[in-house]
């Protein structure tokens, strides 16, 4: 058992105002370890020693810069995964489209979730991602999905969420995939002008109308894309003569730019507005909530966070600050909520401390689509659900105990050193201390056991430590975050 | 509802084995002679003017200068309408009395949200974000008998019509579902004693998963029809097998994408309505003998403008189709409601006016073909009545 602390003093020393919110809160290591289960994709022996060192707090303050965090061992991988930092006409010289970019893709984010320091930005980014979902492997997406996460959004999850929201409009990835690119004052598609309000801003209750959609629809007319790469190096090009250059009335706000080079405007002015609005505020906050609960938050939280958005002009560090510091957030019960299935195969190589190989990602990747989580793959622009019940299906379960098999027994890539022998309770111990902080309940110590022990005398002699492990990885307990 | 899941209890730390197989000879129901119903849902807003024109209407021919099916050029169903002819497999199941249309059909509510209108249809609740239990599901309690098998959906999560109290299955494929673990009958004991906490989400579906999982292991999945080789062909194919295997399938649901054709419809349309044409018309022939005991209904959350949009696609719109299939109809029909609405000309982007609410269309599939006698009750705040029933079994 590790040593439990309590955090005030270090807070006091350590920490900044925003973090001081809450003196008071209690820490022990299973509070320690309830944070970092919802804040990285599983604890590692390294992950835990750091926040016993440096408190709940300051850890999450640490998390909130990842800019400050040396990444060397998911750096040194990225070579194998050239356009990741390719923007949209390299890409289209380099890739013929197709599964190339999303294969890439999929591998960095799968090598991000068990191998980055910078845990916390990984989960963010895919959290904004899939608030600006696109479908990579169709459309000009196939080509503009690398620069769309790793530029439009990955620098804005904790910055301006006004900066990120104008970073993917103005990206061919979204123009394309909502059908902004094919809306002119000619012909008016409302597809785009529909989906910025309900799904990345205002939510469908956030006090828009169906003349709305459409004055936004107006609004865009013009803002478009550049597919052969020939004037755009980034695909994004607005189209003046595209562009209705009427006044327009947005939620009661007037626009008034004209045409020309100055219609771009409207569009910049409809973001900003969107942006900075209360609904956007409630509906962002209760959604990010929802993802590090795991199911729908406290709405006082949710009316604390909305607040903050608003006083802070959508500063999303500060939100995400006080969402990941709040007493609700520390005290919500641990290993309550079924782990989506990419985190369920992250924490498990994390706690093994599985090392890379180059067969091992792309193997979890293709599990991935069987427990129903491919990523980039959603087609619709809501993305995928926040909540953890929906990746609990008990098809997918199967697939799931299959994985905890299959990874326990060495296959799949995963390489780890498992030399633990012994009687049944002793291997359980020493397998358990490495997948927990604290121990799984005495039920499921026993059972687990007694599962053990009802194995013919070989599978015990021969195979003992992993169908110890491929059992422990399979218990409620593991299953849950 | 956890009746079974207590027999799987087993013992003290779960030391017992299970030597038999758990499902097997538990399913209620007369082999062979159960009604089915299959549910595929058109993801995105499937245009009905566009699947089945109404060539009695000259502002269908006005408002669609690019996307038009020519007249003459339609696949004839009867002296109002007529298919597109990417549909040419349903055109020949709609004049051997297979499949029935109902035209003008769609949801009392007018949100033009795919998520909002998805929702209010799979739970029967046009409107009511407070609703949370699937119609499916409901209808389940009534004729499941408690056997998780009765409901399966074939997709990567279960589809929201199927969600609730009621024990359901979902399958991304009856292929790969199987457990790993030798003995595998151990690790099985194992894992059902670790995850036999009625209530909690993981041992539910962790029963549920094993309660069924010898049933599926046995299906044959030979098909006995060219299906095309698409994700919903494949699916399709799947539901087929399962039910001709007769291990207690009532109710499957799936889905197939890229409805929602907001440009060049032309093009765009044309692929998924091969596909569709194709894989329905596989999944009757493959059914066999079993098609009158199966009824498919096709579905999709609203309708598309009547008016073509700037990219010669169309926008969300309000009315659609609905296609029936097999399960003993009448056939060789396009309902309509009273009368063909014409294309709304006080609405600026001329919709097609709901003259069938889906939930009449609900009612009568659970009343005709499910059994059910009071079909409303699986549908909140509706009063089901049989003179507004679209008249598939009529």
């Amino acid at each position: 058992m590790r040593r439990h602390t309590i955090a005030i003093a270090l807070c006091a020393v350590t920490c900044m105002a925003a973090t001081c919110e809450f003196p008071w809160l209690a820490e022990t290591e299973a509070h320690r370890e309830h944070i970092l289960n919802r804040i990285s994709y599983g604890p590692t022996a390294a992950s835990r020693a750091r926040i016993e060192q440096l408190g709940i707090p300051a850890y999450i303050e640490e998390q909130l810069h990842p800019e400050t965090l040396a990444d060397p061992v998911y750096d040194a991988m990225t070579s194998r995964w050239p356009s990741l930092g390719m923007n949209y006409r390299t890409a289209l010289q380099n890739y013929s489209g197709g599964f190339e970019v999303m294969m890439e893709m999929t591998e960095a984010r799968v090598a991000r979730a068990i191998f980055s320091e910078r845990q916390l930005e990984a989960l963010l980014l895919e959290f904004w991602f899939d608030h600006f979902n696109v479908f990579i492997p169709d459309g000009l997406a196939q080509w503009d999905g690398p620069h769309y996460e790793q530029q439009a959004i990955r620098p804005h999850v904790l910055g301006r969420f006004e900066d990120m929201l104008i970073a993917v409009a103005e990206s061919p990835a979204m123009l394309n995939y909502l059908d902004a690119d094919e809306s002119s004052r000619l012909g008016m598609n409302e597809n785009y002008a529909r989906e910025v309000m309900e799904l990345h801003t205002l939510g469908v209750e956030g006090g828009y109308t169906e003349a709305d959609i459409g004055e936004v629809a107006r609004a865009f007319t013009g803002w478009n894309t550049d597919p052969g790469a020939t004037q755009s190096a980034s695909g994004f090009l607005y189209r003046a003569s595209w562009h209705d250059p009427g006044q327009k009335t947005v939620l009661g706000t007037v626009l008034n730019n004209g045409g020309g080079a100055n219609g771009k405007q409207d569009g910049y002015a409809v973001l900003r507005l969107l942006a900075n609005h209360p609904s956007t505020a409630r509906f962002l906050s209760r959604k990010l909530a929802t993802w590090f609960f795991r199911k729908a938050p406290p709405e006082p939280l949710v009316e604390r966070l909305a607040a903050s958005f608003l006083q802070t002009g959508g500063d999303l560090r500060e939100v995400t600050r006080k969402l990941l510091l709040s007493p609700e957030l520390r005290y919500a019960a641990p290993r309550t909520e079924p782990k989506r299935p990419l985190v369920f195969v992250a924490s498990l190589a994390r706690a093994l401390g599985a090392v890379d190989n180059p067969e091992f990602i792309p193997s979890l990747a293709w599990h991935l689509g069987e427990m129903g989580e491919a990523p980039y793959q959603a087609r619709t622009p809501k993305g995928r659900p926040e909540t953890a019940a929906v990746w609990a299906g008990n098809g997918t379960l199967i697939h799931r105990f299959e994985l905890a098999w299959w990874a326990a027994h060495g296959y799949h890539g995963y390489e780890f050193t498992l030399n633990e022998t012994g009687n049944a309770s002793g291997l359980f111990d020493k397998l358990a201390d490495r997948l927990f902080a604290s121990p799984p309940s005495a039920e499921t110590r026993a059972k687990t056991i007694a599962y053990w022990q009802s194995l013919p005398q070989p599978d015990r002699l021969y195979d003992g430590a992993p169908q110890m492990l491929g059992m422990l990885a399979a218990t409620p307990e593991f299953m849950k975050h | 509802m956890l009746t079974r899941r207590r027999f799987l209890q087993t013992g003290a730390a779960g030391l017992a084995t299970l030597a038999m197989p758990l499902g097997i000879g538990q399913r209620a129901g007369a082999a062979g002679t159960d009604k089915v119903l299959v549910v595929l849902f058109l993801r995105g807003g499937a245009d009905g003017l566009h699947l089945v024109p109404p060539t009695l209407d000259p502002a269908y021919y006005d408002l669609r200068p690019t996307l038009q099916v020519p007249a003459g050029s339609e696949l004839t169903l009867d002296s109002s309408f007529g298919m597109h002819p990417a549909l040419s497999e349903l055109h020949g199941l709609f004049h051997q009395r297979k499949l029935d249309v109902i035209h003008a059909i769609g949801s009392p509510d007018d949100t033009r949200s795919h998520f909002d209108a998805q929702d209010f249809m799979e739970l029967a609740a046009p409107g009511d974000r407070s609703a949370n239990q699937g119609w499916l599901n409901k209808t389940l309690e009534r004729i499941g008998g408690g056997d998780a098998l009765a409901g399966v959906t074939l997709d990567i999560a279960k589809d929201l019509s199927l969600q609730g109290p009621a024990q359901s299955l979902q399958l991304r494929s009856v292929s790969t579902y199987a457990l790993q673990g030798t003995p595998v009958a151990k690790r099985r004991a194992g894992l059902s004693s670790l995850y036999d906490t009625p209530g909690d989400l993981l041992s539910d579906h962790t029963q549920e998963a094993f309660d069924v999982l010898d049933r599926v292991n046995s299906v044959d999945l030979v098909t006995q029809a060219p299906y095309p080789g698409t994700p919903l062909a494949s699916q399709l194919a799947e539901i087929a097998a399962l039910i001709k295997a007769d291990i207690g399938v009532r109710i499957a649901t799936t889905s197939a994408h890229d409805w929602d054709t907001h440009d060049r419809q032309a093009e765009t349309a044309y692929t998924p309505m091969r596909d569709l044409s194709l894989s329905l018309s596989a999944f009757h022939q493959d059914l066999g003998g079993d098609a009158s005991r199966v009824l498919t209904l096709v579905m999709t959350e609203f309708g598309r403008t009547a008016i073509e949009n700037g990219a010669f696609g169309t926008d969300h719109g309000r009315g659609s189709v609905m296609f029936a299939l097999g399960g003993g109809i009448t056939g060789g029909r396009v309902l309509q409601g009273a009368s063909w609405p014409g294309l709304d000309e006080s609405d600026p982007f001329r919709d097609l006016p709901v003259t069938t609410d889906f939930r009449d269309a609900f009612a009568e599939v659970l009343k005709r073909h499910m059994g059910l006698n009071s079909p409303g009750q699986v549908m909140p705040n509706f009063t089901a009545s049989q003179n507004r029933y679209p008249g598939l079994y009529a």
